[in-house]
C-alpha cells in the first residue's frame, strides 16, 4: 500500500465490502431477468464477478445471439459497470471467454462447431481450476487447447480429476446445470388434507395453524401483513377466495385468525363436498419492527390494539363503513370535509405519544394537528348529506330568513348571521351551480340550524330557494 | 437458572420495577411524566368518586356510560352537541389522547345528518382521532362501541330507536368503559326511555343564546354562545338536578342564577324529577 501511495500520490483507498458486492451482484442477477428467465449469480474472486444466464430459446428475441450479447452489454455499461460477456454452448467455455478473452477482442458468440478454436485460444485460467492453473504455466501450458491434445490418463494422474472433469465442462462433454436464482415469492403457508373438510370450525383450527406458521415466516423476514388472503380450495376444483386488509402491518396470529373468522362466519360460503386444501397467502406485505413495550403505564392505549380494533370494525361493518375525517381545498362545505375510508389510525403523524400533550380543544389552533390548518369557519356539528329544501321568509334581496318551514315544522328566526357567501367552483363543470347565501340562525327556542339561499337575487335568478344543510 | 426463576411471576417482577423507578425518579419528572399522562380517569380519585362532579362552576363526567336524551325530536342536534362537548372536556381532562369512534346504526330515526368534521372542531373534538362508523343494524353499533371501549377508545353513540338497546346491552357498554377507565357517550331517541344501567341520563334541549350587541344580519341580533338546559334525570346515589349550561371557551359552564332576561315560554321537562329515586 505504501509503495502504491508513492508512485501515485492521488490513489483513493476504500476498505472492501464482500457482503454489499454480493448484494449487489444479487440484485443485477434479477435485472437481467430481462434476458433470460434462468439467471444465477457467479461470485468468482473478489473483482471479479460474473451472472450466468441461459439465453438457450431466449436470442431470437432479440434478434440473434450477437445482438443479445451487445444489448446486455450497453445496459449494464449504462448502468456504469465494467462488463465483458461471451456466450458458448458450454457454461465452463462461456465462463473463460468472458473472463479472458473478451477483454482482448469481442469474441461475441460461439457456435457448437468453434468450440476447438476458442478454447485454443483460452488461457488455462479459463477453465476455472484455480491454483492447478499456475501448475500447468509451469508446465509450459498456457493454453486450454494445449491440454486437449494430452493423454487424459496422465493429466488426471499429475494434477487430479478435477481437471479433466473442468476441461470436459468446457468442452461440452460433460452436461452442467445452472442453478436459477427463484422468483421471488410472496409468503403461504398450507395445509393438505386427504380428507376434505366439512364443518366450519375444523376450517377455523386450520386457519389458525397456518396463520401461525404464516407469522412466523413473515418474522424472520421483518414483515407484517397489510393484506391477507384465505384461499380454500373445494374438492370439486372450485376456489373460495376471501380477503383481509390490515390498518397497519400485523404480524399477531390470533389477531389475523380473528379477521378471518369473521370473515368466514360472515361470508356463508358454500363447502359443498368439502375441502382439502387451505392456503393463507400474503398478499400485501410491509416492514414491521417489534415494537418496545413502555416501562411506565401511561393508560394510553397501545397503538397496536387499536389498528386491530380497525380491523376488526373494517371486517365486520364492511370496508367503507368505518371511516376518517378528510379534507379538500375547497369552500363548498360537503365538499370541503368529509369521511372516507382511510389509513390506519395511528399512522406515522398521528402516533399516540406525540399527540399526548396536545390540546383538544378549539380555543389552540396553534396546537392542532396538520389536518385543519386555516382558522375554520364556524360550522354545523351536523350536515344532511344532500341539503333539503325548505320554505323561508326572507328580506329581498340578501337578509336572512325570518322564519322557515323545514320537515313541516315552522321556525321562527330570533337570531342570525350570515350571508356567508360562497361562489360556485367554476372550474368544475356544474353549469348549473348558483352562488350559496349561509346563514347561521336560532329558533326562537334556541336551535340552530344552518341555511343557504341558492341564487343572487336579480343576477342569477328570480326566485331564490332556499335550503337546510346542516344543524346546531 | 435466574431468568427461569423469574419467570412464573413476570408481570409482578415488572410491576414491581416499575415501582422502583418511580422511587428512583425525581419528583419533578415524576409529576411531569404524571401530569403528561394525567392518570387515566379510573385512577383519578376525584373522578372516581361519583358520576358527575362540579367542579369550578363545570360539569364532569366519570367513567362509564351516560346517556343524553333530547327534549323533543327537534332537540336532538341540541343534544349531540351537549354530548360532544362533554366528551371534549372529558377528554381534555383525561391528559391522554384515546381516538374517539363515533358510531350511528342508519335508520335509527334521529336523521338530522352526519357528524361534520370542521363542526367537531368547533365542539372540541379532533376530527383526525374520530373513526366515525356507519352500520346497518343497531347490533352491530353496540358491537363496535362494546369492542372499541375495550380496546381503549372513547365512543360517541346513536341508539336510535330499536329496542335492543336495552338493560343488558347498556350493562355490558358500562363495564367495557369502566374496565379501561373510558367513558361512553349515549344519544337515545327522546320517547325510548327503557332500562338502562347508565350513570346518568341527561334530558337536553336548546335554549335561546344571549343575544350580541352587535347585528348579526340585517335587522337580527347575532348568535351567542349556544345555551342547553340539561336535565340530569337520573344519576346514581344522587337526586336529580337542573342546569342551564352554556358552551363557553371550549367548556360548559354553568349559568347560575338561571338568567332572567330574554326569557321565552318553554315547557317544563316531562318527566318531573322524583326525589326518592337513588
Amino acid at each position: 500500500m505504501a509503495d502504491a501511495k508513492a508512485l501515485e500520490p492521488l490513489m483513493r483507498t476504500a476498505p472492501a465490502k464482500p457482503d454489499a458486492d454480493t448484494r449487489l451482484l444479487q440484485a443485477y442477477a434479477r435485472a437481467c431477468g430481462r434476458w433470460s428467465p434462468f439467471v444465477a449469480p457467479d461470485p468468482g474472486q473478489p473483482g471479479d464477478d460474473g451472472i450466468l444466464l441461459d439465453i438457450t430459446g431466449c436470442a431470437r428475441l432479440f434478434g440473434g445471439e450477437d445482438k443479445l450479447i451487445a444489448a446486455a452489454l450497453e445496459a449494464s455499461r449504462a448502468r456504469g459497470l465494467t462488463t465483458y460477456a461471451a456466450a458458448a454452448p458450454s457454461i465452463g467455455l462461456a465462463w473463460g471467454l468472458a473472463r479472458y478473452q473478451a477483454r482482448q477482442s469481442e469474441t461475441g458468440w460461439v457456435s457448437a462447431d468453434r468450440i476447438d478454436t476458442a478454447l485454443a485460444d483460452m488461457p488455462v485460467e479459463g477453465l476455472r481450476i484455480g491454483e492447478t492453473a499456475a501448475q500447468l504455466r509451469r508446465f509450459g501450458l498456457k493454453r486450454a487447447g494445449d491440454l486437449i491434445a494430452l493423454p487424459r490418463a496422465s493429466l488426471t494422474r499429475r494434477f487430479g480429476a478435477g481437471l479433466v472433469t473442468r476441461l470436459d465442462q468446457a468442452t461440452g462433454r460433460v452436461e452442467e446445470s445452472l442453478n436459477p436464482l427463484q422468483p421471488l415469492t410472496d409468503c403461504r403457508a398450507r395445509l393438505r388434507f386427504p380428507e376434505p373438510l366439512l364443518l366450519l370450525d375444523s376450517l377455523k383450527q386450520c386457519v389458525d395453524e397456518t396463520a401461525r406458521s404464516l407469522c412466523e415466516q413473515l418474522e424472520t423476514q421483518g414483515l407484517g401483513l397489510r393484506r391477507v388472503e384465505l384461499n380454500l380450495y373445494r374438492i370439486d376444483g372450485k376456489l373460495i377466495l376471501l380477503g383481509v386488509g390490515t390498518a397497519a402491518p400485523a404480524r399477531d396470529p390470533a389477531h389475523i385468525a380473528r379477521l378471518l373468522y369473521e370473515k368466514l362466519d360472515r361470508a356463508e360460503i358454500d363447502i359443498g363436498f368439502g375441502i382439502d386444501v387451505v392456503e393463507l397467502r400474503a398478499r400485501e406485505t410491509a416492514p414491521l419492527k417489534g415494537r418496545q413495550a413502555g416501562l411506565l403505564h401511561t393508560g394510553e392505549p397501545d397503538p397496536e390494539e387499536l389498528d386491530q380494533l380497525t380491523d376488526r370494525l373494517v371486517v365486520r361493518l364492511g370496508d367503507d363503513q368505518v371511516r376518517r375525517a378528510g379534507r379538500r381545498e375547497s369552500h363548498i362545505p360537503e365538499r370541503a370535509a368529509g369521511w372516507r375510508p382511510g389509513p390506519s389510525l395511528t399512522g406515522s403523524s398521528l402516533s399516540g405519544s406525540a399527540l399526548s400533550g396536545s390540546a383538544l380543544s378549539v380555543c389552540e389552533p396553534a396546537q392542532t394537528p396538520a389536518l385543519i390548518t386555516a382558522p375554520a369557519p364556524d360550522r354545523p356539528l351536523l350536515i344532511l348529506a344532500r341539503p333539503e329544501p325548505a320554505q323561508a321568509v326572507a328580506e329581498i334581496p340578501d337578509g336572512p330568513p325570518r322564519s322557515f318551514i323545514w320537515r313541516r315544522v315552522r321556525h321562527l328566526v330570533h337570531r342570525a348571521e350570515g350571508p356567508e357567501r360562497l361562489a360556485p367552483e367554476w372550474w368544475r363543470d356544474q353549469l348549473s351551480a348558483r352562488t350559496r347565501d349561509y346563514f347561521r340562525v336560532e329558533t326562537r327556542e334556541g336551535r340552530r340550524f344552518w341555511l343557504y339561499r341558492e341564487g343572487l337575487f336579480g343576477l342569477e335568478t328570480r326566485t331564490p330557494n332556499w335550503f337546510v344543510h346542516g344543524a346546531s | 437458572m435466574r431468568s427461569a426463576s423469574s419467570r412464573p411471576d413476570g408481570p409482578a417482577q415488572l410491576e414491581k420495577l416499575r415501582a422502583k423507578i418511580r422511587d428512583l425518579m425525581p419528583a419533578s419528572a415524576l409529576t411531569m411524566a404524571t401530569e403528561d399522562a394525567h392518570a387515566p380517569a379510573a385512577q383519578d380519585p376525584a373522578l372516581a368518586a361519583g358520576p358527575l362532579l362540579e367542579v369550578d362552576r363545570q360539569l364532569h363526567l366519570g367513567t362509564g356510560l351516560h346517556e343524553f336524551c333530547p327534549q323533543d325530536y327537534l332537540d336532538t342536534p341540541a343534544a349531540l352537541a351537549v354530548q360532544s362537548g362533554f366528551m371534549a372536556q372529558a377528554l381534555r381532562r383525561a391528559g391522554t389522547a384515546p381516538p374517539l369512534l363515533w358510531v350511528r346504526a342508519r335508520n335509527s330515526g334521529q336523521d338530522f345528518g352526519q357528524p361534520y368534521p370542521l363542526g367537531l372542531q368547533q365542539w372540541g373534538l379532533a376530527p383526525e382521532r374520530t373513526i366515525f362508523a356507519e352500520t346497518d343494524s343497531l347490533t352491530d353499533a353496540l358491537w363496535a362501541m362494546e369492542d372499541a371501549l375495550r380496546a381503549g377508545a372513547w365512543v360517541m353513540g346513536e341508539a336510535g330507536t330499536s329496542s335492543r338497546y336495552d338493560l343488558t346491552a347498556t350493562k355490558r357498554l358500562h363495564m367495557a368503559a369502566q374496565a379501561r377507565g373510558g367513558l361512553a357517550l349515549v344519544l337515545r331517541h327522546h320517547d325510548m326511555i327503557g332500562a338502562s344501567a347508565a350513570l346518568t341520563r341527561w334530558r337536553l334541549s336548546a335554549r335561546p343564546s344571549p343575544a350580541q350587541d352587535w347585528r348579526g344580519a340585517t335587522g337580527l341580533p347575532g348568535l351567542g354562545s349556544p345555551r342547553f338546559r340539561a336535565h340530569l334525570e337520573r344519576v346514581r346515589g344522587g337526586p336529580p338536578k337542573q342546569f342551564d349550561i352554556e358552551w363557553k371557551h371550549a367548556a360548559f359552564h354553568v349559568l347560575e342564577p338561571a338568567p332572567l332576561a330574554d326569557r321565552t315560554a318553554r315547557p317544563e321537562p316531562r318527566s318531573k324529577p322524583a326525589r326518592q329515586r337513588a
